[in-house]
């Protein structure tokens, strides 16, 4: 828990309650990219992360009176509305085809050549879909964890866990998505070799 | 080094390389300004709902005294005094038990709507009303020979279906 950084939050929380637009416009905009990249790494699909941002932050216009900072700081409190709006966001579209997602695809060009830059897009390609392929529990950790760098307790307190749970949880979807880039790269270098005809 | 720890390893590069590209990553102003505009709804929408709220509990409590006040009313013309006429409507479909005394004799003397039929089915009412009354109706009492009359006497009124008082039965020893 972040003290220091969590009592202007409170204030903001407070003035927000009574219906001051400035301060939930700082909240916003103290908070969106949170909310976003963590619907955006959960979801895999921009447009998805930014309905939950939406939804996330209408919730907490609406019960901005209900936050209790004794329980957890905004940022935690953040992630667990995020998580839950994401996850009744993917229960409803379990039954959609998602198209492929472009935005996804467009990674900024920091490397030195084109070629570097290239394996990077794949590579980074390769764990996002995986991290997506994986299981929601697993998933969840991974991303709060090892991309969003939020403390394990913070963590288990935004998933309603221990922080035992947590830690075991992120062991257990570090090998499961290390098996599964293993199985997508052999995959790609299988679609790449060349088909060689047999005469029998 | 292990197949295991080699993949392990270059997860870890792969997954610090997408938190680098993540962080980079905003939210799109339009969903600040569909935020913004869904606060301002929300705030517009409250000012109405606190006055409609105030209106809710005014309708409330006039409702709560206007029932109370009707059944305070009730409770009064129930309990009437003795000496206190009051005007009964009764509805056609209403219907009394009347336990008559065994040991007592009635007298029946009709009032209005003209004389009883023989197979008329009707309805007795007893009533509870000022021994003046029967002096109204016609019918002698102690009070008007001399005697120490009772405040109150008990009557039957006899009812037809059309809900019209047909007689009014006495006790003939209130006579």
């Amino acid at each position: 828990m972040q003290d220091a950084a969590s009592s202007p939050d409170i204030d903001l929380m407070r003035r927000t309650a009574a219906g001051d637009r400035d301060a939930f416009a700082s909240l916003y905009r103290m908070h969106h990219a949170t909310v976003y990249r963590f619907a955006r790494l959960m979801t895999g699909s921009t447009t998805t992360a930014e309905d939950i941002v939406q939804e996330v932050f209408l919730a907490l216009m609406r019960d901005a009176s209900r936050y209790d900072p004794a329980r957890a700081s905004l940022t935690t409190y953040l992630y667990g509305s995020a998580r839950h709006h994401t996850r009744r966001r993917l229960l409803r579209d379990r039954f959609l085809v998602r198209l492929e997602d472009q935005a996804d695809l467009c990674l900024p060009a920091a490397s030195a050549t084109a070629a570097e830059d290239l394996i990077r897009q794949r590579d980074v390609q390769h764990v996002r879909r995986a991290i997506v392929r994986l299981p929601a529990r697993y998933r969840e950790v991974i991303v709060l964890c090892d991309l969003q760098d939020v403390s394990y307790a913070d963590a288990a307190q935004a998933l309603g866990c221990a922080i035992g749970t947590v830690r075991s949880r992120l062991h257990r979807a570090r090998h499961l998505l290390a098996d599964k880039l293993l199985r997508g790269l052999a995959c790609v270098d299988m679609a790449r070799r060349p088909t060689v005809r047999c005469e029998v | 080094m292990k197949q295991s720890e080699r993949s392990q390893e270059r997860l870890a590069q792969s997954l610090q390389m997408l938190a680098e590209i993540e962080a980079s990553n905003e939210t799109p102003s339009r969903v600040e300004t569909v935020v913004m505009a869904r606060w301002d709804a929300m705030q517009k929408r409250r000012v109405p709902s606190r006055t409609k709220r105030v209106v809710r509990v005014a309708t409330a409590m006039a409702a709560g005294i206007t029932i109370f006040g009707a059944l305070a009313w009730h409770n009064l013309t129930v309990r009437l005094k003795p000496d206190t006429t009051a005007t009964v409507r009764l509805k056609p479909d209403t219907t009394a038990t009347v336990r008559l005394k065994p040991d007592t004799t009635y007298t029946t003397v009709a009032v209005v709507g003209g004389p009883l039929m023989a197979d008329e089915p009707i309805r007795v009412v007893r009533m509870r009303v000022a021994r003046s009354v029967l002096g109204e109706l016609g019918i002698p009492s102690p009070a008007q020979r001399g005697a120490a009359p009772a405040a109150t006497v008990d009557i039957d009124v006899l009812v037809g279906e059309d809900g019209v008082a047909r007689g009014v039965r006495v006790p003939i020893n209130e006579l």
